[in-house]
């Protein structure tokens, strides 16, 4: 079986906060339990959501606000506060200035200076945490252009195309009760859902299985992209994450909020005590298992602490793997009806007080 | 643009009669400022409410097919209309996907128009749920169309007369264009205006400048750039040709 896992990229704008760490833990563990038992490949080309508004937008922003910065002395923190800033104030902006750094981007993966900056710090922490399939992200041209999606659209009557009245398009699956949503604004300009039908539209298609992976916000949009996917011959899952709350208030990075938060916070003081594998461990346990995948619950650095003990407890342990074909079918009874493994099963193992048979092996698998 | 008190004047009588007509308290006109005494006479007029669906829009088309939709409600629902100013909701939607959810009374030959007949505006929530509001920032030039009005004609002696029905497009976009057109439309129609001409041009102009004292018919309303003003957008007149 060939599984493609979709996740929704993460724009270079911001630091890395623990709803982004949430996701790209679940992603890895996702990845590497489920190609045990399938051809797994992942879609990480930047440029979805690196030609988004809300991206080229910050840039725009910054370059007309800021246009004497070497973002060589910044960090992913000093870009993410002007990143809150630009979101209070974005309705001064060049759209021009925007249209052109999107064309540059989306034809030839033009990176602005922040976002180089961003991805250099994200790359550093994404090396410590061992998160390297992922960190092997692409910068490639789309396979389909806008409008070839539009068309596709068209073809497949679930498009409600009104630009020629600069009124807008829509994907439109009105006939079954579910509202209209905008893909293409009035001044003609395509919106993220286009973005990721144009990596995703031929590419699903060729997979098995097309696993959706992205912020639980999203749900409706992506329920529509998946609708889009498999009147085109996709077969599709979809996985949704919560949001991690930050001192109870859920909410996106672009309000703020995560300045006590950065992933540096998360794993550096604890590494010296607790040992680099630990640190690793510990944080997939806390925010698979014990945040889970919708959990209310705020972030806490007690409770990560915990995870980074347990994980230490563990690894102390040396457990020895289970036979690999008993492991596997494990992982096979677990993905026996989704196509894929769900971390929170195999992860869950971990956090029980007797240890589990698979331990070692799962803890192997993670690692 | 400069103020014409007189014009000012002139507009705000011909409003005043046409609120007479629908039976409407006019007292806030004199007393309070033109934007808030138009809200607080909209607020007591929001009795019936009629969706209209577009996929796509063309001036001639629409007229046609508004002129249809209404030869198709009962006189009853007309008088209705004219004395409750009915609100027209302008939506987008693919008509062919609501003929589940959406009972039409007219529906466009090609497609491109539906049309409901006026019901509470508690009728509509489903629609307005799924369906998105028409909204467009296009603008309109100068440019007249010709329709063709013979079926609503009563009397074979108005062969060869027309009736020009101005709109004032300076700074209008497309969206608030269709209010203004649609309003003149169902009113001109239910007032018995089309009964005696073949043709019905509608002209767009930058502005409407000059007012009879007995127009055929006149919109007025607040004019959107400068609220404490009133504008006619829409003026009828009658002629032979």
């Amino acid at each position: 079986m060939r599984i493609l896992l979709a996740p929704i990229m993460i724009t270079p704008t911001k630091p890395l906060t623990p709803s982004h760490l949430k996701a790209l833990l679940w992603l890895d563990a996702l990845w590497k339990a489920t190609a045990t038992l399938h051809d797994v490949n992942c879609e990480l080309n930047r440029r979805t959501c690196d030609i988004t508004l809300q991206t080229c937008g910050f840039w725009a922003f910054l370059d007309q606000q800021y246009p004497n910065i070497d973002y060589q002395k910044e960090n992913e923190t000093s870009i993410g506060h002007r990143y809150v800033e630009y979101h209070k104030q974005s309705s001064h902006l060049d759209l021009e200035r925007v249209l052109r750094y999107r064309n540059m981007t989306d034809q030839e993966g033009w990176l602005h200076p922040a976002g180089m900056r961003i991805l250099q710090d994200w790359q550093k922490h994404l090396n410590i945490l061992q998160l390297d399939n992922i960190s092997r992200y692409t910068n490639s041209v789309l396979p389909l252009t806008a409008e070839a999606v539009i068309n596709i659209l068209k073809e497949r009557d679930c498009l409600l195309d009104l630009r020629k009245l600069e009124a807008g398009a829509y994907l439109d699956f009105t006939e079954q009760g579910i509202p209209l949503r905008r893909i293409v604004d009035n001044t003609a300009v395509d919106n993220y859902i286009i973005c990721v039908l144009r990596e995703l539209l031929h590419k699903a298609a060729q997979y098995d299985l097309t696993l959706l992976m992205y912020d639980n916000a999203l749900d409706t949009d992506y329920m529509l992209i998946e609708k889009v996917l498999n009147i085109c011959g996709a077969k599709t899952k979809r996985l949704s994450l919560g949001r991690v709350p930050l001192d109870g208030i859920t909410q996106s990075s672009r309000a703020g909020g995560w300045e006590n938060y950065s992933l540096e916070n998360l794993y550096k003081t604890y590494r010296a005590e607790y040992g680099e594998d630990a640190v690793r461990l510990g944080l997939r346990i806390y925010f698979i298992a014990d945040l889970c995948r919708n959990s209310n619950k705020s972030f806490s650095f007690s409770g990560l602490e915990k995870a980074y003990a347990k994980a230490a407890k563990l690894l102390a342990l040396n457990i020895v793997p289970a036979p690999a074909l008993e492991f596997k079918n494990m992982l096979s009874q677990s993905a026996r009806k989704t196509g894929y493994v769900n971390p929170y099963n195999i992860v869950a193992k971990l956090y029980s007080k007797k240890i589990d048979k698979f331990a070692g092996s799962i803890i192997n698998t993670l690692l | 643009m400069m103020i014409n008190n007189n014009f000012q004047e002139k507009l705000r009588t011909h409003l005043k009669k046409r609120l007479d007509a629908s039976h409407r308290s006019v007292k806030c006109l004199d007393t309070m400022p033109l934007v808030a005494s138009m809200a607080s006479i909209s607020e007591h007029q929001q009795k019936l409410q009629t969706i209209v669906v577009l996929s796509n829009f063309e001036i001639s088309a629409y007229v046609n097919n508004c002129l249809i939709f209404l030869s198709k409600l009962t006189e009853h629902a007309l008088i209705d209309w004219y004395h409750q100013f009915t609100t027209t909701i302008f939506l987008i939607g693919n008509i062919g996907k609501l003929a589940s959810s959406v009972t039409f009374l007219h529906i466009a030959e090609d497609g491109s128009s539906g049309w409901c007949a006026p019901a509470s505006p508690l009728a509509w929530r489903q629609q307005t749920r799924i369906l998105k509001q028409f909204k467009s920032m296009q603008t309109l030039g100068r440019h007249e169309y010709s329709i063709n009005t013979s079926a609503y004609c009563d009397s074979a002696s108005s062969n060869g007369v027309s009736s020009v029905l101005q709109i004032a497009v300076r700074g209008l976009t497309l969206n608030q264009y269709l209010i203004h057109l649609n309003h003149a439309i169902c009113e001109i129609y239910i007032m018995g205006l089309l009964k005696t001409t073949t043709t019905l041009i509608i002209k767009n102009v930058e502005d409407i400048v000059e007012v009879t004292e007995t127009p055929h018919y006149v919109r007025v309303h607040i004019d959107s750039e400068i609220p404490d003003q009133l504008r006619a957008y829409a003026l009828l007149s009658i002629e032979k040709q």
